[in-house]
């Protein structure tokens, strides 16, 4: 359906990119689309995007429009396909995964969920006004994405339609997911996700501490956060905003913007003398003992550093106004100030080097203050609020993205890039731009859809690698070492230190053999395939090109490259690698049932962590971990009526070596499995079927 | 003279309430999200970089949904309908003095708050009456809806309200009481002209596409340039 109103157009033509607003309040308008179409249907937008590559026209694929980094924006000569009609709705609690139409709006699909007491658990601030669709094609995350990951992690599963018209689904670990998670409407235009979804949990338990200053704070979190059960919520907050956020408990703060913007830098340095105690709120969903546990172990890791305990009060505070922030941008923007958001991700060491450098670069044109609010074991994303003059805005952005670029982050955590970033994207991929042009090339050769976003389309630049380490990080929980190193050599180097690969069934297997294969260990089937816990990957492209990629936690800077890198005429030297701690104690249940995959999904929809499971022929086997006591009361609560004992995941059934194994939700899963199929990892939305099991 | 601050406030807000908006989540459209009617209000009011389209200004239900949700409250119902008036009046009248003038510029807790609103914490609140700092000149305190349908609908238009079920995106359909055609409002938005008890025309094609949805078989919708009958 053509929408050919010209007000439609004008209002369907951008999104909320700070300097649309601002050209919006200095009375400038944006240029708009040359029509709107709205499909009603995937087969309507599949012929709507048949016929518009014919003619040559360029496509903008608009969801909500929520967007901050103008990834929608045109110049007069645009296709805008409004995804929003589609709204299809399917969310099957049994098998834990949910299907949504790419225009479902987010509190929609949430909701939705919430009637058969499931979550997605993403909960970005916009989620009233994001569409599902926009979260997985802008790699958004939620405020909870230190337990639930963040959508890259959620979505099992798309269905795309791509330039030529044709429709594909694909599923988790196959190279199309990871390429159209995060594209922004230049590789594919996405019609349906699943997402995998968890029982609720009702209440909360909240603790919080002040410590001393934000590199104490820094260093409890990334403690506390690899703590089990995971915390659903860590956010570390900046001595500034450390003083908002407990004001809000108190009842406010005093006005200062207006003097501050009069001598940014002053402020800078004055406030870092003057304020340093930091904020660390945390939050785990659930009640009970197993909760109490985990915030007894919490608060003994802060004790330790000196920092003082707040009680659950500022937990309670953030809870009841974590959707109020966007909201008070207004008024900064409309009293002639220009106030925006910048968020990076980076390992635990670079954190506080990355946070200095931003605000070092920020304050000469802007204040600028931030938290820390996406924890991860090996990482963090930091979340900068910053505020300045309006004709500093350009300036501001351009020293905020080199400094941390330049620092060692990435340019965006879960924002995306649009137009605003695009111009760093070369440097952000380290020499790997060759594989995004490529991915480009293969999926729109001509250049047609979202042009402009991402820096696409481009020829291939080359810029210095991004160099990894050597061996094991500690601080970070990585390790980086060349393809040939066999992954016995990996679990020796750091299992000493209490951290695993989980990768300990194939120790005679080369790294290089593990991530070409992409194969799954049944021993640690958590942790899933083996390149989702690649963290960077350096080589040289099929041209030559010497190539590095950004370690970070987690990124939204376009398509995951990982899979393409690793599979094409690409050469892959060093990988650098995400590991977990090494549980101690084990609960392992296990016993012979008629249909030991019903089982198994049962206790998936429970929604424990499962560190390893097996279904083979009519045995299931399910390994907890219990190496904490939160991890164990959670583990004691598991009701079991078959057999079970304290063994290892290595210790039991030590035949099963990693294979390559293809992820399936439960119900393609059922019927692709026969009754010799080996099937593994099992979690809440399916399981890995092994390839050539038996 | 200045622009009321609570017409720009929702002109570059978030659009945080865009999905209790009952026009905005049935009609699809991006120009019915709260926000952007009220980019057309400013424009009406004389922002330079807005544009004046009255469908905006009528796409309205006067539900108060947005409001509610707002975290400053802002009536939108009022301004909209404020708006609209100046946009038709023959001679239109100069834009209202800025009601929010003093609002601005001001920096409290936590990070930028405007200092004439109040932050509300807790569920969403009733509507506030129109007397407020950020409340057009004249509004009233509250929409009213009628509740005199049986004494005034024929029986076409209460054929209609059945095969509907009295109401559409979760608000009340009424009879237009006081015109010469039968009609049926939507809150303070004209909707749908009654043809007949199984026909109606409705202007706009998402509102007509949905209708018919809910209607099924029992109704037929017809999309027309105008909201008059063929």
């Amino acid at each position: 359906m053509t929408v050919s109103n010209p007000f439609e157009r004008e209002a369907a033509s951008r999104d909320l990119w700070v300097r649309n607003q601002i050209a919006f309040l200095q009375g400038q308008s944006a240029p708009s689309a040359a029509d709107v179409v709205r499909p009603a249907s995937v087969a309507e937008l599949a012929v709507v995007v048949k016929e518009a590559v014919a003619a040559g026209r360029p496509i903008v694929p608009l969801g909500a429009g929520s967007g901050v980094c103008g990834a929608i924006a045109c110049r007069g000569e645009e296709l805008v396909i409004d995804l929003k009609a589609l709204t299809d709705i399917d969310v099957d609690s049994a098998r834990g995964i949910a299907r949504f139409g790419a225009g479902v709006m987010g509190r929609h699909a949430e909701e939705a969920c919430n009637r058969v007491g499931f979550t997605i658990g993403h909960f970005p601030s916009s989620i009233a006004c994001s569409t599902v669709g926009g979260w997985v094609a802008a790699r958004g995350a939620g405020q909870l994405s230190s337990r639930y990951g963040k959508i890259e992690d959620i979505c099992v599963g798309a269905t795309a339609v791509l330039p030529d018209g044709s429709t594909q689904t694909a599923w988790r670990g196959s190279r199309e997911l990871a390429e159209w998670i995060g594209n922004e409407g230049t590789l594919a235009l996405l019609t349906e996700v699943y997402l995998r979804i968890r029982p609720q949990r009702q209440g909360w338990t909240f603790t919080a501490y002040m410590a001393p200053n934000l590199g104490i704070a820094l260093k409890a979190a990334s403690l506390i956060i690899r703590q089990r059960p995971i915390a659903s919520l860590l956010r570390v907050y900046d001595p500034i905003d450390s003083r908002i956020a407990l004001s809000h408990s108190k009842g406010g703060l005093a006005r200062k913007l207006p003097w501050m913007l009069a001598a940014p830098r002053a402020i800078l340095t004055a406030g870092d003398l003057a304020l340093r105690k930091c904020l660390v709120v945390v939050g785990w969903e659930g009640e009970g003992p197993a909760w109490d546990a985990a915030r007894t172990a919490s608060d003994a890791i802060a004790g330790a550093l000196a920092c003082r305990h707040l009680g659950s009060g500022p937990g309670e505070v953030w809870l009841a106004r974590r959707h109020d922030v966007s909201f008070k941008q207004i008024a900064v923007l409309r009293s002639g100030y220009f106030a925006d958001t910048f968020e990076v991700g980076c390992p635990w060491t670079r954190v506080e080097p990355v946070y200095n450098a931003v605000r070092k670069a920020i304050s000469p044109g802007a204040v600028s203050m931030a938290h820390f609010s996406h924890a991860y074991t090996d990482g963090s994303a930091i979340y900068f609020s910053m505020a300045g003059k309006l004709d500093a805005y350009d300036a501001t952005w351009t020293r905020a993205l080199k400094a941390a670029s330049d620092a060692g982050a990435t340019i965006s955590h879960h924002h995306g890039v649009g137009r605003l970033k695009a111009q760093r994207m070369i440097d952000e991929l380290g020499g790997a731009h060759g594989a995004l042009v490529q991915a480009k090339a293969e999926y729109d050769p001509a250049g047609l859809l979202n042009p402009g976003c991402l820096g696409l389309p481009s020829q291939p630049r080359t810029v210095p690698p991004h160099v990894g380490f050597a061996g094991l990080d500690v601080g970070n929980g990585l390790w980086c070492g060349p393809l040939s190193d066999t992954l016995g050599a990996i679990e020796a180097t750091v299992r000493p230190r209490g951290w695993t690969l989980g990768a300990a069934a194939n120790a005679q297997q080369t790294l290089g053999a593990w991530l070409a294969n992409d194969l799954i260990d049944p021993q640690a089937s958590q942790l899933g395939n083996a390149r989702s816990r690649v963290v960077a990957l350096e080589g040289t492209l099929a041209d030559g090109t010497p190539f590095g990629t950004r370690v970070a936690p987690r990124f939204a800077t376009g398509p995951d490259l990982r899979p393409r890198l690793l599979d094409g005429d690409h050469h892959v030297e060093r990988a650098t690698l995400r590991l977990v701690r090494q549980p101690q104690h084990w609960r392992h249940l296990y016993g012979e049932f008629d249909s030991p995959l019903d089982t198994a999904r049962a206790m998936a929809a429970t929604g424990i962590d499962i560190w390893a499971s097996v279904v083979k022929g009519t045995r299931l086997d399910i390994w907890l971990a219990c190496g904490t006591p939160g991890e164990r009361a959670v583990a004691n609560k598991v009701d079991w009526s078959a057999q079970q004992d304290e063994s290892a995941p290595d210790a039991v059934r030590g035949a099963h070596v990693a294979r390559k194994g293809r992820f399936l939700p439960w119900k393609e899963l059922a019927e692709a499995a026969d009754p010799d199929a080996i099937i593994v990892g099992v979690e809440a939305a399916g399981g890995w079927l092994v390839e050539g099991g038996r | 003279m200045s622009l009321p601050g609570a017409v720009l406030d929702c002109s570059v807000c978030a659009r945080l309430c865009r999905d209790v908006c009952p026009v905005a989540v049935h009609g699809f459209a991006e120009r019915f999200v709260p926000s952007e009617k009220m980019r057309s209000a400013a424009a009406v009011l004389g922002h330079p970089a807005g544009v004046v389209d009255l469908d905006r200004l009528r796409a309205c239900t006067d539900c108060g949904a947005c409001s509610d949700y707002c975290l400053y409250s802002v009536p939108v119902a009022p301004w909209l309908d404020a708006a609209l008036k100046i946009a038709e009046a023959p001679d239109p009248t100069p834009p209202p003095a800025d009601p929010a003038a003093q609002s601005i510029s001001a920096v409290t807790d936590g990070m930028f708050v405007m200092s004439t609103c109040t932050p509300k914490t807790g569920p969403a609140r009733e509507r506030p009456a129109a007397t407020g700092p950020n409340d057009p000149p004249g509004a009233p305190a509250a929409a009213s809806r009628s509740d005199d349908f049986d004494k005034t609908a024929t029986a076409d238009v209460k054929a209609v309200l059945t095969a509907l079920g009295s109401t559409c995106c979760g608000q009340r359909l009424s009879p237009d009481v006081g015109g010469d055609e039968l009609r049926l409002r939507m809150g303070r938005a004209m909707l749908v002209t009654v043809v007949d008890g199984s026909t109606v025309c409705v202007k706009n094609p998402d509102c007509a596409a949905h209708l018919q949805r809910c209607a099924g078989d029992r109704l037929q919708v017809r999309v027309v340039a105008s909201e008059d009958p063929p």
